[in-house]
Order: C-alpha cells, then sequence, then structure tokens
C-alpha cells in the first residue's frame, strides 16, 4: 500500500507532462502557425491533428477519472466523497472563465476580422485598381497609337536594304528597344534592336499575330531582355494594304509597372482576405476553442490529480483505521512528503500504531506467560496423588485434577463449570462425598481439614479433605483430598495382624491344655459318677471341648486373615474352574436351585486355584445361606469376559434371590467382623476380598432391584482364547454398577 | 457489463463505421479531374509524355480563384518495374506543380509553371484552365535507364494541392469535399 501510493501520483504527474506539456507546445505552435508564420502554416494541418488527438487521449483519462470516481463514489470508498468535490469545484472554478473567454474572444475575433473589412475600403481597393489599371491601359495606348502612326512611315519600297534602314531609323525616332516588321504571315522581313548584339529578333505569338489579323492591333506588356525587364508590346498591321506587321518593344515606365504590381498585389491580398475572412474565424475560433478545452480539461486533470493526491493520506488513515479496527496493528502509513497537518496527522496515526503493536506483543508475552504458568500448575496438579478441586462463591465447580477423578472414579469433566452438588447425582457414594462437605464449602472462611468415610459395594472409602478459601479476587474455595483408604486398611491389617499373632500366642496355646485337661477330666471323672453329676460333667466338659475347637478355629480364621498369602500362581480356565467348584453344590440342600452360566469361553487367569476355590466356595455358600429359608431359592454363579483397555477381564458373578445386603452395611460387609449371620467369624468376606486383591482383581457387592444380592468380582485375564468381549469395563465405577444393577435386575448379561 | 451497454457500443460504433464510410465516400466521389490522351514516345534518347488533362474544378474553387487565391495542381508520375517488389525503388517518381492565379489589374489569368517558372497569361478563365491541363513534351525519363528486356507501368495522377492553400482555407478543404479534389490514376505500359 505504501508503495502504490507513492508511485501513482508520480505515475500520474508524469503522464501528465508527457501529455500537457507537448499539448500545450502544440497549441502554442498553432497559435503561431495561425498568425501565419510560413515556416509553422505548413504544419497547421499536422499540429491540429496532434492537438485533437492530444485533447483526445485526454478527454478518455478525464473521462475514465470520472467513471472510476463514480464507482468509488458508490462504493463509498473513503475519500470519494471528497474527491468529488474538489472535482466540482475545480470544474467550477474553471469553466465560467473558459466560457467568458471563448465568447468574448470570439466577438473580440469575429469585430476585429470585420472592422478590417469596410465598404469603403472595398470601393476604395476597386478604384485604385481601376485607377492602376487606367493608367496602364493609358501607357499601353499610347504605346499602341505611337506604334500605329510609325506604320505610314514606312516606305512602300520592298527592298530590305531600305526597310533596313528605315526601320532602324523609326526605331531611333520612337525610342523602341526592338522594332521588327513581319509580313502579315508572320515572317520578320527586318528588326532593328537597340542592342546590335541581338540577332534573332522577338516574334509575337501566333495568338497576338490571330489578334492583329482579326482586329488590326494588339498591345500588352511582357518581360524582356536578358535583364527581364518590363516592355510593352505593341503589334500594329495595316488595315488596307495588309503588306506589313509592325511588332514594337517599348521599355515599359518601371516606375508605372511596380506601382502597378504593388496595387494588384496589394489588392490581391485585400480579396483574398475578404474571402478567407470566415475561414481566418473558424481557424482562430478552432485554436481558441481547443485552447480552452485544454484548460478545461487540464483543470480537471489538475483537480483529479491534486484531489488523489489530497486525499491519499486520508484514504491512507480510513484503511489504516479499518486494519487496526480489524487487530492488524502492524499498519504503517506512508508518511507525506510534505510537512503538512497531514503529515502530523499520518504521524500521530503511525505512533499510536506501534504503541498498539507494542502493548498487543506485552499482552501477548504477559498471556503467553500465563499460559505457561497455567500449564505448570496443571502439569503439577496432574502429577499430584491428592485430588485437587475447586468451588466458586456460587459453589459451582470450576476445575478438577485428573487425581480427584480417580480417587472419586467419576468423569468430573461432565461436571465442570455445573453446581458442586449436581456431583451427588453419580453415586450415593458422591452424594455422601459432596453432603459432608457442603457445610464446609459454604460457611468455612479459614482452614478446614477432616477424614470423611465413604461407604460403598467395593468397601469404604477413607478420604482425608482440606478446604482452604481462595483469595478474594477469585472468591470460592480449593478442595484437597487424598485417598488413605489403603493406608488406614494397612493400619487395620496391622493391628489386626497383631491381634491375631496375640490370640495365637496367648490364647490358643493356652486352649490345647485346656481342651486336653477338661477330656481328662471328662474320661477320669465320667465312669465314677452317677446321675445328675456325670450329666453336667458331660456337658461341661463337652461345651468346653466345643468352645475350645471354636475359639481354635477363630484363632486360625484370625491367623489366616492376618498372615501374608502364600500364592501359588498357575494359569487358570476361569470356566473349569468354576464348573469344577459348581460340580460339589450340584445336589444343593433343600429347594434350592443352583445353576451355572458359562460365559467366559477359554478365558485363563493367573491365579492360585486352592485360594480361588476358596473364594468361590465363600460366595456360594453365603448365596446357599441367603437362600436357605426362602421357599424357591436360586443361586446362579455366571462368568463373562469383560474388554478393557489395557487387559481383559474375566467377570464371576454369584447372584441369589435371598434378602439382599442391609443399605447401611453394605458398604461395610468386606470389613472384618461385619456379618449378618448367627454363626461365622465374620472374616468370610474380609479373606474373599483380601485373596481377589492379592490376585490383582477387584469385588463388590450389590443388591438387585428384584429382590437379592450378587457379588462380582473381576480379575485379570492373562490370555484369551475365544471370547467375545463385551463393553469395555475396567473399573466398577458407579456408573458400571448401575450398569450392573441392570444387569441383575433382566437377568442376563 | 450489461447486455444494454454491449448494444449502444455496438450501434455507436456502426454509426461511426458508417459516417467514416459516407465520408469517405463523398470524398472519393469528389474525383472530378479527367486524364486523357495520356501516353509516351521517344524521342532524342528520352521519353516524352503528352497528356490532357481536364481540370473540372468545384464552384468553391472557382470561386476562391476569383478571389485572389492561386491554385496549385500536382501531376504525379510513376514510373515502375512490371512485377516490381515492393521494397524496389521506382524509376521515376516525380511531382509536377502549376499555378494558376487571378491577375485583376489586367482581368488576365496567370498559368506558372512552378518547377520551370515559365508563366502564361489568358484573358478567360477557362483557356487558362484548358493550358493548365495541356502537358506537352514533358521529359519523363531518358531511355538509357529502362530496361529493354522489362516492362514497365507509368502511372499518372493529378491533385489539388491543399497545403497549396492559404492556411485559413486549410481545415476546411481538407473536411470538404469540394476541395478533395483529384483524378483517377491514369496507368499504361511502357516497352523501351
Amino acid at each position: 500500500m505504501a508503495v502504490a501510493s507513492v508511485t501513482r501520483p508520480r505515475t500520474a504527474l508524469l503522464v501528465a507532462l508527457l501529455l500537457l506539456v507537448p499539448l500545450l507546445v502544440t497549441l502554442d505552435l498553432m497559435s503561431s502557425a495561425v498568425q501565419n508564420s510560413t515556416t509553422l502554416s505548413r504544419l497547421f494541418i499536422p499540429l491540429l491533428l496532434f492537438s485533437v488527438l492530444g485533447l483526445a487521449v485526454l478527454l478518455v483519462l478525464v473521462v475514465a477519472n470520472l467513471v472510476e470516481l463514480v464507482k468509488q463514489y458508490r462504493r463509498r470508498v473513503p475519500g470519494a466523497r471528497l474527491t468529488a468535490r474538489l472535482v466540482v469545484i475545480f470544474a467550477a472554478l474553471a469553466l465560467p472563465p473558459v466560457l467568458v473567454v471563448h465568447h468574448y474572444s470570439t466577438d473580440f475575433l469575429r469585430h476585429g476580422i470585420e472592422s478590417w473589412f469596410d465598404v469603403q475600403i472595398d470601393e476604395a481597393m476597386e478604384q485604385v485598381l481601376e485607377l492602376s489599371r487606367s493608367s496602364l491601359n493609358l501607357q499601353l495606348r499610347d504605346q499602341l497609337r505611337a506604334t500605329e502612326r510609325l506604320l505610314p512611315s514606312l516606305p512602300d519600297a520592298t527592298d530590305i536594304p531600305t526597310l533596313a534602314v528605315r526601320v532602324a531609323e523609326l526605331r531611333r525616332q520612337s525610342g523602341a528597344t526592338e522594332l521588327t516588321l513581319l509580313n502579315p504571315e508572320g515572317i520578320v522581313i527586318v528588326s532593328s534592336n537597340v542592342n546590335p548584339g541581338v540577332v534573332v529578333p522577338e516574334v509575337p505569338p501566333d495568338a497576338v499575330l490571330q489578334q492583329v489579323r482579326d482586329s488590326g492591333s494588339y498591345v500588352g506588356t511582357m518581360v524582356y531582355g536578358e535583364d527581364g525587364a518590363p516592355h510593352v508590346r505593341a503589334v500594329a498591321g495595316e488595315r488596307l494594304a495588309r503588306r506589313f506587321i509592325l511588332h514594337a518593344l517599348f521599355p515599359a515606365s518601371t516606375h508605372l509597372q511596380e506601382l502597378g504590381e504593388h496595387v494588384q498585389d496589394a489588392y490581391v491580398r485585400y480579396r483574398e482576405l475578404a474571402y478567407l475572412r470566415e475561414s481566418l474565424m473558424f481557424s482562430f475560433s478552432l485554436t481558441l476553442f481547443l485552447v480552452l478545452l485544454f484548460s478545461f480539461f487540464a483543470a480537471l486533470w489538475t483537480a483529479f490529480y491534486s484531489a488523489r493526491r489530497l486525499v491519499a493520506p486520508i484514504r491512507d488513515i480510513a484503511e489504516g483505521t479499518r486494519a487496526v479496527a480489524e487487530g492488524d496493528f502492524d499498519t504503517q502509513l506512508p508518511e507525506p512528503r510534505i510537512q503538512d497537518e497531514m503529515a502530523s496527522l499520518v504521524g500521530s496515526f503511525n505512533a499510536m500504531t506501534r504503541r498498539l503493536a507494542q502493548a498487543r506483543a506485552a499482552t501477548e508475552a504477559s498471556r503467553r506467560e500465563l499460559e505457561a504458568q497455567r500449564e505448570y500448575l496443571e502439569t503439577v496438579l496432574g502429577r499430584l496423588s491428592s485430588g485437587v478441586m475447586t468451588i466458586d462463591d456460587q459453589q459451582g465447580l470450576r476445575t478438577a485434577n485428573p487425581a480427584a477423578r480417580q480417587i472419586l472414579r467419576v468423569d468430573l469433566d461432565r461436571y465442570l463449570a455445573g453446581p458442586f452438588a449436581a456431583l451427588g447425582q453419580a453415586s450415593p457414594q458422591l452424594a455422601q462425598f459432596v453432603e459432608t462437605l457442603a457445610a464446609p464449602l459454604r460457611n468455612t472462611s479459614a482452614e478446614w481439614r477432616e477424614e470423611i468415610t465413604l461407604y460403598g459395594g467395593e468397601g469404604r472409602q477413607v478420604l482425608l479433605c482440606r478446604i482452604s478459601p481462595l483469595p478474594a479476587a477469585d472468591g470460592g474455595h480449593v478442595l484437597v483430598f487424598d485417598d488413605v483408604t489403603t493406608l488406614v486398611k494397612a493400619q487395620r491389617d496391622a493391628a489386626w495382624g497383631e491381634v491375631a499373632r496375640r490370640l495365637a500366642h496367648e490364647i490358643k496355646n493356652p486352649l490345647t491344655p485346656i481342651q486336653l485337661s477338661a477330656e481328662r477330666l471328662r474320661r477320669k471323672f465320667l465312669k465314677t459318677m452317677r446321675g445328675d453329676d456325670a450329666s453336667v460333667l458331660d456337658r461341661a466338659t463337652h461345651t468346653i471341648v466345643q468352645q475350645v475347637e471354636a475359639m481354635k478355629e477363630m484363632v486360625n480364621a484370625f491367623s489366616d486373615y492376618a498372615k501374608p498369602s502364600q500364592l501359588h500362581r498357575s494359569p487358570l480356565d476361569i470356566n473349569q474352574l468354576v464348573a469344577d467348584v459348581m460340580e460339589l453344590y450340584r445336589a444343593a440342600p433343600g429347594a434350592v436351585a443352583v445353576s451355572v452360566d458359562l460365559g467366559a469361553a477359554g478365558a485363563r487367569v493367573e491365579a492360585d486355584p486352592t485360594r480361588l476355590r476358596q473364594v468361590l466356595h465363600n460366595l456360594v455358600k453365603n448365596a446357599l445361606e441367603a437362600v436357605a429359608d426362602r421357599p424357591a431359592g436360586e443361586v446362579l454363579v455366571r462368568t463373562a469376559v469383560i474388554a478393557n483397555d489395557e487387559c481383559p477381564l474375566a467377570e464371576i458373578q454369584v447372584l441369589d434371590n435371598g434378602g439382599g445386603f442391609d443399605e447401611a452395611n453394605l458398604g461395610q460387609i468386606f470389613e472384618p467382623y461385619v456379618t449378618t449371620k448367627t454363626r461365622g467369624t465374620g472374616l468370610g468376606l474380609a479373606i474373599v476380598k483380601k485373596i481377589v486383591e492379592e490376585h490383582g482383581g477387584i469385588i463388590w457387592a450389590a443388591n438387585r432391584p428384584e429382590g437379592g444380592g450378587g457379588m462380582t468380582l473381576r480379575l485379570p485375564i492373562c490370555g484369551l482364547a475365544a471370547a467375545a468381549p463385551s463393553p469395555p469395563a475396567p473399573q466398577p465405577t458407579p456408573e458400571e454398577r448401575a450398569r450392573h444393577d441392570r444387569a441383575l435386575r433382566s437377568g442376563s448379561r | 457489463m450489461s447486455t444494454g451497454a454491449v448494444l449502444r457500443r455496438g450501434r455507436w460504433g456502426g454509426w461511426a463505421l458508417a459516417f467514416a464510410l459516407a465520408w469517405w465516400a463523398v470524398v472519393a466521389s469528389a474525383a472530378e479531374f479527367t486524364i486523357s490522351k495520356a501516353a509516351a514516345r521517344l524521342e532524342d534518347g528520352a521519353y516524352l509524355v503528352d497528356a490532357t488533362i481536364a481540370y473540372e474544378f468545384s464552384t468553391a474553387v472557382l470561386e476562391a480563384l476569383e478571389n485572389g487565391v492561386p491554385l496549385t495542381v500536382e501531376l504525379h508520375l510513376q514510373v515502375r518495374r512490371e512485377g516490381a517488389w515492393v521494397w524496389e525503388p521506382d524509376v521515376v517518381d516525380s511531382r509536377l506543380r502549376s499555378q494558376i492565379r487571378f491577375s485583376p489589374l489586367l482581368g488576365t489569368y496567370r498559368v506558372t509553371n512552378l518547377d520551370t517558372g515559365s508563366q502564361r497569361s489568358f484573358a478567360s478563365r477557362d483557356r487558362a484552365i484548358v493550358a493548365l491541363g495541356e502537358v506537352r513534351d514533358l521529359v519523363l525519363v531518358r531511355s538509357d535507364v529502362l530496361d529493354p528486356e522489362e516492362t514497365y507501368r507509368v502511372d499518372m495522377q493529378a491533385t489539388l494541392d491543399i497545403e497549396s492553400l492559404p492556411l485559413p482555407l486549410r481545415p476546411r478543404a481538407y473536411l470538404s469535399p469540394d476541395w478533395n479534389l483529384s483524378s483517377d490514376w491514369s496507368r499504361w505500359r511502357l516497352h523501351p
């Protein structure tokens, strides 16, 4: 844009100079030609043609500029209105003077030229010519009469010598330059010339001779001699005798001749001018018209050129402003060469755009810095094992890091920018989470710290939560929480291990002597006692032995639970394992219907078969016990393969239509000593969960909507020969749990 | 550009073409000069041309003559080898100029050969115009310049010289058919 803005006016100026200057010179030459300069008059027509051509080009340029201006005006191009106004002003300023000059010049020319030709001058010129003609005729007639008077003086003799003498004598007397005597046929008889050297006399032309024969005489003017002096030719013939024709050449009066010529030239010039006055007027008017047309077109051209020069910075500023409005702050306008107010304005505009560009660069740098800091924070937060969430002062969830998603096992992106309370709809566990934190989030203006426990199908989850208020500018709170379930469980396991060790050491050891002592008392004294004593001893020792056995079992169970497992892993076909275990329950007690649905064909897990059998037995026994008092108890054991991105999972479900789990205890059924049965150690499901987790699997419990409960465990598959994977469900998230419930409701998966 | 604009432009172009053709036809049809009896003869080693040209001047031209405007006619003579190439120069390319003007002092018409300067005066205008058109013993070309084996083409045309008219008259003369006077090209062959 800068280059174009500078180049276009220069090009226009160059074109103007190349066109206007030659045109002006041409018109000046035409003007000189009209003033009758001999040299230039020959070039008048080419000059006229060149002028017309140049004016036509100028007209085309002006019209082209005009058309372009009209287009720009209609398109509302910046500067078009100002240009149009300037052109109109220039035209309005140039046209009236041009018209006035043309009118008065033409009038002046017409009157001036007309004034040259007057009736009196016409008559005077005619009279002068007539006077000259009369004077010349008078001289000619005098010379003719003188010649005619010589004819009678010729002798009658026809001999040549006599005639020659007489003719010479007559020439001297008459003052003629040459006197020649001819016969009627025009043949020279004798001749006498003032110059003896002239041998050949001047002979009158045939036309002259014919006129003489017809009318008897002729007189006229001619030039004669080597010097071309004007002479009067007088020829006279004898009317009666018709013997001779006398041809005389008299020197003309030079003065009279010159006067006559001058008069004739002046008359001819006058007549010619009078005749040409219309043409002259036409030529003057044409030249004047072309000059005025040139002036007008030049004025229009100048108007376009000046307007363009004047408007260019304004248009540049308008376009630059538009560019700035569209965000282009790098726009720099070409500064006008002339340092005027416009240059100052352009300079200010350029300074403004520079500052805007600098400000934008600073803003951009700041934004990039903020972005970098944000990415840094995101990276740090993303690598944190603690869940971090921010909640604004309107209780809306603003941000959450990946650890929060992992700990809460919910896709938090769906809840971002929404109310924090909506998170409770994802699962009952999260409902507890939201409910517990709602009050601190609303009321806490200082640091808040608490350990909360969430209960779900997989057991309880212990979160250590901290809430801190955010700076007043942003408002809201930041919630940081850690999943300390594993830590708590490890602590608990350690405690239970210690209890088991102490039980084994402090209780199990005395049990055997107690049992042996009781049996010894029984053997020794039962035979010696009679009646009621024997009966009391029998019941007492029996009870002691029985309770000691029970206590042993309990201590062994504690021991099993507390001590680390020694797994003997081997590839194990899930379907085969389930089939083998369920074979033992084919003849189930009572009216319980046990059925098996093996859907994980070929799925093999790396597991300890003994421990896994223990798990299955435990689950099936629990199910059978749950439906034992039901009239139409059903237990279904089902296997399936669940697709997963990393590793497919083998799923085993043990479902029953019993009373189901108590919702209040659902999150604690895998805890030690949590049981709904009257008998048992309360360690069955705790051991089951321990074994499953030792195999890298998960297990959870859920109630079936149509009644009854179900246990689902998943183990990673080490090899899958042939199995059709179901939709992915790597983790038992609340959503998955819902699907699980639906599957239980429909009875098929 | 709309169809209407194209049609309007085409119409203007048509009018311009029609005007140009009409003007050319008028100017071209104003050939009032006639060359007759044009011939060349060999005499004393040179070809001499005799011709009679009938100058039929228009009324406007004659009026100008009566008002003292001298009229100059130009006789254009060309001799060119038959079948010559375009770039081959003419053997002869000459322009002979004669002038007729009115002498009001004596009421005579003077015919001047502008090349030789010879003058003749005539009492009547018709005689002077006839004399203007008489070409006698005009040396065309020397015979030794011509190739006896070739045939040559002689072209002759008479034209009223507008450039010799007074300056104010020229613009009109160029535009008016009354002043654009010329003969057709008279052509004959020369066998050396």
